[in-house]
């Protein structure tokens, strides 16, 4: 499903120097699999999630989703990948403080392809219902727990059942409790939509949830 | 969409929208004004010159009888309206604490310059003989009285003649009017006076004006004094408006330029802490252009909402403030085309104002701002 080939990405550091932040990485993730990539503060990992999120280019290398080469796409057409075949999940959530629930799952739907009214609303409801919140629709963010509001961004994550999940630190800001039960309610509603999800973490318990583990140090990959 | 997210920021865009409003609403009220005195001027300008459209040129007094006669008479086969006027008739009115001029007139005097009346009528050809006009400056000096006494040039001959209308002539000196016919009928012509004659063809077009004037004329054999004139009012308000309205739409527009970089000063600083907002959205699926119309389409409403704003304070003020300064009269409507003209104005300065923010939103680092 994914496939990285000799993946390098450097950024300026502070004193103008080259800071090599991917180091000729490479992997490959299978269709609906779970992944989890592990590793220290500044190791690369959420850099890697961003080039594998369409976010942001490497330097040099390849990159394939679904077979597809995505390195030499136009913006319009990473967007339209972005909105068909990527579904994100954020340590910060990243819900719209002035929206309601339905609304914030409902942005998903906003952009790239076009989504009929009535079929967007039916997405919506049944997203919400799968990640729990069916009655909670019209709650604003700051009336929702830090669970819930997880929960509200899995939702939006799913709504266009995308091919692939990335969750970046998807527990970092929620309880031990709360992150139980967020982790498994995103690895099983991913699971339940056939999407492969990669989950950056720096939390072993988290990474043993998922088929796979990639250990990431210093840009490189320190065991599979 | 757009809609929904100003209403999220409402203090902002209410900054935004109101940065605008005072550039809208001078801009609204340039144009506005404009159309009012051009109006107005053409009008005065009509008052004292004739319609436009007409011909004039100046004739010998001799002429004044038969000649002119013909000349009027050519109206029934052209359908051209003609006015003769003698000012240097030598007759004066006296009643009042001065002497007034009396102005000798024959013809479709209402027809070719369309004097206010005030009060009373315009003397027909069958009302003529019973009484005079006059202006109303010459009507406030003599203070409504009767028993008005006119004389002809050195003659002593004196009548009782009461005042039957009451005109604005667009003049600032008192005149007063009185049919050729009847003072002619009491006092000798005056050789030396010239006869002012006004043409009007029924096109309105002042060439053709000229032509017809010309070609009777020549048949009629009129000693003209110098050159026939087309009457163009409107060119030349239109030559004296130009550089008075492009100096109050200058300053309008410098003060819209103010508003404009309002919406801009807002709209960069709103861009901060709009980036997760952008960077999420870019993240769902959204392209760079998605993002430009989005941050511009608000501008642009945000511009409308202002514009809107703009009209109804414009059209509040319009009536006691400009339509009153300009013409005399709270009875001015408020003209549509400035108020469609002040909303596409608000619009364009919105988008003006949004254009650079809408650049930046596009730019927003997407990975760099979910990283944060």
């Amino acid at each position: 499903m994914l496939r990285l080939n000799s993946i390098r990405k450097s950024f300026d550091g502070p004193k103008g120097e080259r800071v090599d932040v991917l180091r000729d990485l490479s992997v490959h993730i299978r269709a609906g699999t779970t992944a989890a990539i592990l590793g220290r503060s500044g190791s690369g990992k959420s850099t890697l999630l961003a080039i594998l999120g369409l976010l942001d280019s490497p330097d040099s290398g390849t990159y394939h989703i679904g077979g597809q080469e995505v390195s030499g796409l136009s913006d319009v057409a990473l967007a339209r990948l972005r909105s068909t075949h990527l579904g994100f999940v954020y340590q910060r959530f990243f819900l719209l403080p002035h929206l309601s629930a339905y609304e914030n799952v409902e942005t998903a739907l906003q952009h790239g392809i076009p989504v009929p009214r009535r079929r967007r609303r039916s997405l919506v409801l049944e997203s919400l219902d799968q990640v729990g919140l069916a009655d909670r629709t019209t709650h604003r963010p700051r009336q929702l727990s830090g669970g819930e509001q997880q929960r509200v961004a899995i939702a939006r994550a799913l709504v266009r059942t995308p091919a692939v999940v990335l969750a970046d630190e998807p527990t970092g800001a929620l309880d031990e409790n709360t992150s139980e039960q967020v982790i498994t309610l995103l690895l099983t509603a991913a699971k339940a939509r056939g999407a492969t999800t990669v989950m950056v973490t720096h939390d072993p318990e988290v990474a043993m949830r998922t088929d796979r583990t990639l250990h990431l140090v210093e840009g490189a990959w320190a065991r599979d | 969409m757009s809609a929904r997210e100003l209403r999220a920021r409402g203090g902002r865009a209410l900054l935004a929208c109101l940065s605008l409003v005072i550039g809208i609403i001078a801009v609204i009220f340039v144009q506005a004004t404009a159309g009012v005195a051009r109006a107005e001027l053409i009008h005065l300008a009509e008052l004292r010159q004739g319609r436009d459209g007409s011909a004039t040129v100046s004739v010998s007094g001799d002429a004044l009888g038969s000649q002119t006669s013909r000349l009027l008479a050519s109206k029934s086969n052209t359908g051209a309206d003609v006015a003769l006027f003698v000012s240097d008739s030598g007759a004066t009115l006296s009643g009042g604490p001065s002497t007034i001029p009396i102005i000798a007139f024959e013809g479709d005097v209402m027809a070719v310059r369309p004097f206010d009346l005030i009060a009373g009528h315009w003397p027909t050809a069958t009302t003529a003989g019973s009484g005079m006009v006059v202006n109303k400056v010459a009507w406030e000096q003599i203070a409504g009285g009767s028993g008005l006494l006119w004389k002809a040039g050195k003659g002593d001959l004196a009548r009782h003649t009461p005042v039957t209308a009451v005109i604005d002539d667009g003049e600032q000196d008192p005149r007063a009017y009185l049919p050729w016919r009847e003072l002619a009928a009491h006092a000798q012509p005056i050789a030396e006076s010239s006869v002012r004659v006004l043409v009007r063809v029924p096109s309105g077009d002042a060439a053709r004006s000229v032509e017809w004037l010309r070609w009777h004329a020549s048949v009629d054999q009129l000693p003209m004094q110098g050159t026939i004139e087309p009457v163009n009012a409107a060119a030349g308000v239109d030559d004296q408006l130009r550089i008075v309205t492009a100096a109050f739409l200058g300053v309008g527009l410098i003060m819209l330029l103010v508003g404009v970089l309002g919406v801009l000063n807002i709209g960069l600083a709103t861009l901060k802490e709009r980036a997760d907002e952008l960077a999420l959205r870019r993240s769902l699926g959204a392209t760079k252009g998605d993002i430009m119309v989005l941050v511009l389409a608000e501008s642009v409403l945000i511009g409308c909402a202002g514009s809107l704003v703009a009209v109804l304070l414009a059209v509040a003020m319009y009536r006691p403030l400009v339509a009153a300064a300009l013409s005399g009269s709270t009875d001015v409507p408020f003209p549509l085309s400035a108020a469609i003209y002040g909303v596409i104005v608000g619009g364009l300065a919105g988008a003006a104002g949004g254009l650079i923010p809408a650049l930046r939103a596009a730019r927003t680092p997407i990975a760099a701002v979910m990283r944060a």
